[in-house]
Parts: structure tokens; sequence; C-alpha cells
């Protein structure tokens, strides 16, 4: 990972460690599919987990993961390591969970209900370690209007207030305002964590 | 709990699966590829087949009749042809964009679709009195005329285009309503 000082933030910051395609050049379709797995290999678990909270039937999720990796091939075409990779894996994620609600057939503040439907993948070992907090925490995260749920989704992986504000294009007040809301319906929904 | 540490637990939480990805991007990519080509591909085709045909028929036939249908066929294919370049313009923006501008530029595409859809209609419109302004001034002077039969079967090309471009406003329509909605909703 490379460090920079980014000026408009004042501050040292991991960039992105792809080498971007220079405007116009032929681009190496084998150099851009290795980039696009070595991106899904160190994101993926996060990019799976941000499906989930958007999606509920294995499936789907599994269809829209398959749709943020297309993108991002997509866009690794037209990158000039505008932002750090991290950025531009959840911008494009998060886009495309976008997507994914508003062709359903619902309207994006609406409640969505958890669905039923188990996972066919995870073991019941694996479940009853896993601990029912994460399940619960999963349900109350998609039950989230979806500007409160996109905030939520990129705290919870670990992103600052900074970082999520350059996602999806809103302030640094906004995040703070989003994210105290989302947790505080959170905490109606799971109770006090202890 | 403080907040701090509320947020520590629920990362803990959240980040303890660690789901493995394993999509076949290479095959995903390939069947891609070829959408793209094959869209591009009967997109040419049927330029060429209306361009080239009318040209065709203009050649070999040699009559007047012929070559005012070519001049309108060339007419209606270019307009139609550029139109759609011209309004595809600045809806092409990689998918790189955060959320506020993907969703402008989502905004933009459903609109431009919409324009499309409206355009087709007008252009089917003037499509369909241009063949029945034909039709008339060509079978005035031959014969035998065709029977009804004959002009309802060609009636059926353009209720089924009019049908599907009906579809496609009802979808674009719904689509533009939902991501109004989102619009205001993420953004006010």
């Amino acid at each position: 990972m490379r460090r920079d000082y980014i000026p408009e933030r004042g501050k040292m910051e991991t960039v992105a460690k792809i080498e971007p395609f220079a405007a116009g050049a032929a681009v190496d379709r084998r150099a851009l599919e290795e980039q696009c797995e070595r991106l899904m290999r160190e994101h993926g678990p996060s990019v799976v987990r941000l499906a989930a909270a958007y999606e509920s039937n294995p499936a789907n999720r599994d269809d829209l993961v398959q749709e943020i990796a297309l993108a991002l091939w997509k866009a690794l075409h037209q990158f000039r390591g505008e932002c750090s990779e991290r950025t531009l894996v959840f911008r494009i994620a998060q886009n495309r969970a976008l997507t994914h609600v508003w062709r359903r057939k619902q309207s994006p503040g609406e409640l969505e209900e958890a669905d039923e439907v188990p996972d066919s993948r995870a073991t019941p070992e694996s479940q009853a370690s896993a601990g029912q907090l994460r399940d619960r925490l999963l349900a109350a995260i998609r039950s989230l209007p979806v500007g409160h749920r996109q905030v939520m989704v990129l705290l919870l992986e670990g992103m600052s207030h900074a970082e999520i504000a350059e996602v999806l294009g809103i302030t640094e007040g906004n995040v703070a305002v989003r994210a105290n809301r989302a947790r505080k319906e959170l905490r109606n929904q799971l109770g006090e964590l202890r | 709990m403080n907040e701090a540490n509320e947020l520590n637990a629920l990362q803990a939480a959240w980040q303890q699966e660690s789901p493995a990805v394993p999509p076949d991007l290479r095959k995903l990519v390939d069947r891609q590829t070829w959408l793209i080509r094959l869209h591009t591909a009967v997109e040419l085709l049927i330029s060429a087949v209306f361009l080239g045909g009318s040209l065709w028929l203009a050649i070999v036939m040699q009559g007047p009749e012929f070559v005012v249908l070519a001049i309108a066929v060339w007419i209606v294919t270019l307009t139609a042809m550029i139109y759609s370049l011209s309004n595809r313009a600045g809806t092409w923006q990689p998918a790189a964009h955060d959320t506020h501008e993907f969703l402008q530029l989502s905004l933009r595409r459903c609109r431009a679709g919409l324009r499309a859809v409206a355009f087709g209609l007008y252009l089917l419109l003037a499509q369909v009195l241009l063949l029945a302004l034909w039709h008339t001034w060509y079978w005035s002077g031959h014969s035998p005329v065709p029977g009804i039969q004959d002009w309802l079967l060609a009636l059926c090309v353009p209720v089924v285009v009019l049908a599907v471009l009906l579809v496609l406003r009802t979808r674009g329509r719904r689509e533009l309503n939902r991501l109004e909605s989102m619009e205001r909703s993420l953004f006010g």
C-alpha cells in the first residue's frame, strides 16, 4: 500500500495502488482482469457484506456481487487514480446496490423485511459460531432507509466520515447526521449493546 | 457502553463473517463483451438493410417512385442515427462516480431513454404516413392493387413496433419516478 500526501485533505493517506491507464492508450485486457481480480480478492468480503445489506436472497446477492465485479472491470478502463482503490470499490458497490434497490419494485425509504431464505453456504456450525448478534445486526441494517443504510454499512466497514463523504458525494456533516440517526434506529432495534 | 465502544462492537460483529468471493469474472466479461458486440452488430445490420435495400430497389427497379422511396428511407434512417448519437451525449461517463453524481447520471440516462422513445413514436408516425402516401402514389399507376388482407398484414409491423415503444415508455416512466423518488429521499 502506498501512502501519499493529499493536499485537499492536508494529510497523508493511502492512495490507489492501481496503475492508472493512460488516456487514449490501448488497454491491456489481461492486466485489467488481473487488477480487477486482485481488487475483488482484497475487497471481496466487504463487497459481499455490502450486497447482503441490500439483498437477503443468496442467489440475488450473488448476482449483485457479480454485477459489482463487472462494473468494477468496466470502471477500471477509465480509472485515472482520482481516488483510492478502496473508495473506487465502495463507490461502485454502493452505486450498483442502489441500482438494485430501484430496479426492485420498492420505494427507497420503504422498510424492507428480512427474508427468511436460508443461505445454503452457511453450515450449522458456522451459523452458531457467528453468533446471533451479526444476524440481528444484518436484519436491522436491512430495515434502515437506504440513505442511512449506505452510511452505516460504510461505517461498519471501518471507513471514516471523510471517506464516506467521498464515496457518497455528500458533506461530512451530512454523513454525521445520517450516522447518528442510523445508530439511533439500530439501538432501538437491537437494544443497548453490552 | 459509550459510542466508540458501541461502534467497535458493531464493527466486530459485522466483519465477523469474511465470505469468499470467486465470481467467474472472465466468463462474465466475455459474455458482456459479446452482448455489446451483438447489440452494435444488430443496429448496424438494421441500418444496412434499410439503406442498402432501398438503394438496391432504386437501382434495380429504375422508376422515379423507387428513387423517391430510397431518398425518404435514407432521410429517415440517417435522422434516426444522428438523433440516437446526439441523445446519448453526456451519458457515457465512467461508473466510478460518487453516489450523488451516479444518481444524476442515471436520471440523465433515463430521461434520454424516454426522449428516444418519444422520438421513436414520432418517427414511426412519419414512416407510416410516408409509406401510406408512397403506396397510394405507386398503386395508382400499377395493378393488381393489393387486397385489404395485404394492407392489414402490412399494418401489423407498425402496430407491433408501437406496442414495444409504449411498453418501453411505461417502463421508462416507472424507472424515472423511482429514481426521482430516490434522489429526493437521499439528497433532499
